[in-house]
């Protein structure tokens, strides 16, 4: 990240900010729906993120350190988004089909639904672990300065949301595994 | 079929699927409403909101004035008295802003100097009341350090060590040097039963630390203990432990009779669900019932105690707050005090819902509230000092901005 570029958007420099939403973005984004699950949650809070950013950005001490701070405040404005479909569940719309799985894969395929169904049943802060970890390729102190939690918090949200990912492929298997010994 | 693969393996690569595309439309709504939004000023936690001008410069020339008056016990070679006075920053403190500042202290650490610790990143803090200056101690381990903790005369400091192998309970000299694992587990962790060992706390004559110990599987947990080892042999004894709670953050009373710590109850199994409520209780250490006496009411959500270190009187802070959200963000973040009888019960803080946060309080020698404090939430945290009876609220460590717990060395 071009410390520059930080330096002068903390300045009040507007089209410096935009650069930095432009490299920066993308990377947003996929936290955002990765955490989310759901296209439109993601972009609301990718957007209220950062307007907080920049709103905030004079606070930032360590100009280097923008993108940990900024996924910081993104991670905080999706807990918001998720908290406001709870509210509003029946806005909530259906997940668009995914690309990074071959289509012939079927073994793929089913996975890729059941773990839909399971990361769904986290809560968003397991969640977001999770994405922090295998998404962003963090360690677990990584994960943790990240998301501005203790080190014990966040192996704790990943022991348990890993846990509970299991149990619901299990449960999943077994389900599959009923339907298919039923009679027709 | 999913149990043949390693769910990591299918998590990671479901992960590298889905969008991650900023749109021409999202960059256009984020520039119209940035154009819109005024940038906020710095907040400086020596400034209330609604301090007048004027008084802000009658604060400014009585902060200088207090520099002055340090200096020159400095100068004449005397210790300046450890100090709650609101400072303003100067070119010094910002120097020593940062805990991988440069280096300003000398060791081993001076009898009676004032150092407070707080847990980093990477290592824990010793950071000079009023912020004169800081350093990381314990970053060079092969583990990451959570919740460190004083020994009683303050010459020694114990912590949780986390790696992929779990936690344990180290110790170490104040200054970081010596550093070694306290405790272990004969199995391993995570792939087998193991036992962990976090949040210790040093008994108050040196001897024992008291620490958490979850034992689990590789799937779930089999119960959480409150354990207590023997410092010069590592040998362990439980005294207390539950199938259907968490236990955190034991502190010794000052007798070394008694051990206060938070008791979590979750909706279902530790492992499945999220925590629903907290209560503070007193464990009898010397007796033979170990059980828990709860303190509080679960409407508390009462958690993070930490015992005077010479009178019956606990600090603790309600509604949990774990760095990113309230347990309850319809319930304020407030600090109280009780006795270890469960009466007495004050409150310290007025904070209000939606007000300000706070986080782990504990004792300054003199008997003044340490803790952490957020304007808001996703607001930088900073170290505070307040009187029991909830007067005389001042920074702790001036304008030194801080992540994590502090503790106040015991003695000075």
């Amino acid at each position: 990240m071009d410390r520059r570029l930080v330096e002068q958007a903390q300045r009040g420099d507007e089209d410096a900010f935009e650069a930095l939403v432009r490299a920066t973005g993308d990377r947003c984004v996929g936290i955002a729906y990765r955490i989310l699950r759901d296209v439109d949650l993601a972009e609301d809070a990718v957007q209220t993120a950062y307007v907080s950013a920049w709103r905030d950005l004079r606070s930032l001490r360590e100009p280097d350190r923008f993108e940990p701070w900024l996924h910081r405040t993104l991670t905080r404005a999706c807990y918001e988004e998720a908290r406001k479909s709870r509210r509003y569940a029946a806005n909530i719309r259906a997940l668009p089909t995914e690309s990074s799985f071959a289509p012939d894969d079927v073994h793929a395929v089913v996975d890729r639904d059941q773990l839909d169904r399971g990361i769904r049943r986290l809560s968003v802060e397991q969640r977001a672990v999770l994405v922090f970890h295998h998404y962003l390729g963090l360690t677990l102190p990584e994960v943790a300065d990240r998301l501005d939690i203790p080190i014990g918090t966040a192996k704790s949200r990943l022991h348990h949301a890993t846990n509970a990912m299991r149990a619901s492929l299990e449960a999943d298997a077994r389900s599959a595994l009923d339907s298919q010994e039923r009679p027709a | 079929m999913t149990r043949e693969r390693d769910v990591d393996e299918l998590i990671h690569t479901f992960m590298q699927g889905g969008p991650e595309e900023l749109s021409e439309r999202l960059l256009t709504g984020i520039r119209n409403d940035v154009h819109g939004t005024k940038q906020r000023a710095l907040w400086r936690p020596w400034r209330t909101p609604a301090m007048p001008r004027p008084m802000i410069i009658f604060a400014a020339l009585g902060a200088l004035l207090v520099a002055i008056a340090a200096m020159a016990v400095v100068g004449t070679g005397g210790r300046a008295v450890p100090s709650a006075v609101p400072v303003s920053p100067s070119p010094s403190a910002s120097s020593s802003s940062s805990a991988s500042g440069p280096t300003v202290i000398t060791y081993p650490l001076a009898d009676g100097e004032a150092w407070l610790l707080v847990e980093a990143a990477h290592g824990a803090t010793l950071i000079k009341p009023n912020a004169e200056g800081s350093h990381t101690i314990l970053e060079d381990l092969d583990v990451a350090v959570a919740t460190p903790r004083w020994s009683n005369d303050g010459r020694q400091v114990t912590f949780e060590g986390n790696n992929a192998s779990g936690s344990q309970v180290w110790i170490a000299n104040a200054d970081g040097t010596g550093a070694r694992q306290l405790t272990e587990t004969p199995d391993g962790c995570p792939n087998e039963t193991c036992t962990e060992g976090i949040n210790p706390d040093w008994s108050p004559d040196g001897r024992s630390i008291a620490y958490v110990a979850p034992t689990h599987d590789r799937d779930s947990f089999t119960k959480m203990s409150l354990n207590v080892v023997d410092v010069a042999t590592g040998t362990s004894r439980e005294l207390y432990s539950t199938t259907d709670a968490s236990l955190a953050r034991p502190s010794w009373s000052p007798d070394g009779t008694k051990i206060v710590l938070e008791i979590l109850h979750y909706k279902g199994k530790p492992e499945d669900t999220s925590i629903t409520s907290s209560v503070i209780a007193v464990v009898d250490v010397t007796g033979a019932d170990h059980t828990p006496r709860e303190l509080t009411d679960d409407s508390l959500l009462a958690g993070y105690p930490f015992w005077h270190p010479t009178s019956d009187l606990i600090v603790f802070r309600s509604n949990r707050f774990d760095g990113d959200a309230l347990l309850d963000p319809a319930k304020p973040s407030d600090l109280y005090t009780i006795k270890p009888d469960g009466s007495g019960l004050t409150k310290v803080t007025d904070n209000g819902v939606g007000g300000p946060i706070v986080r782990g309080p504990s004792w300054t020698p003199d008997g003044r509230i340490l803790f952490g404090k957020l304007a808001n939430l996703g607001a930088d945290e900073f170290l505070r000092i307040i009187n029991a009876d909830g007067t005389g609220e001042a920074s702790a460590t001036g304008n030194l901005w801080t992540k994590g717990e502090g503790k106040w060395r015991p003695g000075t």
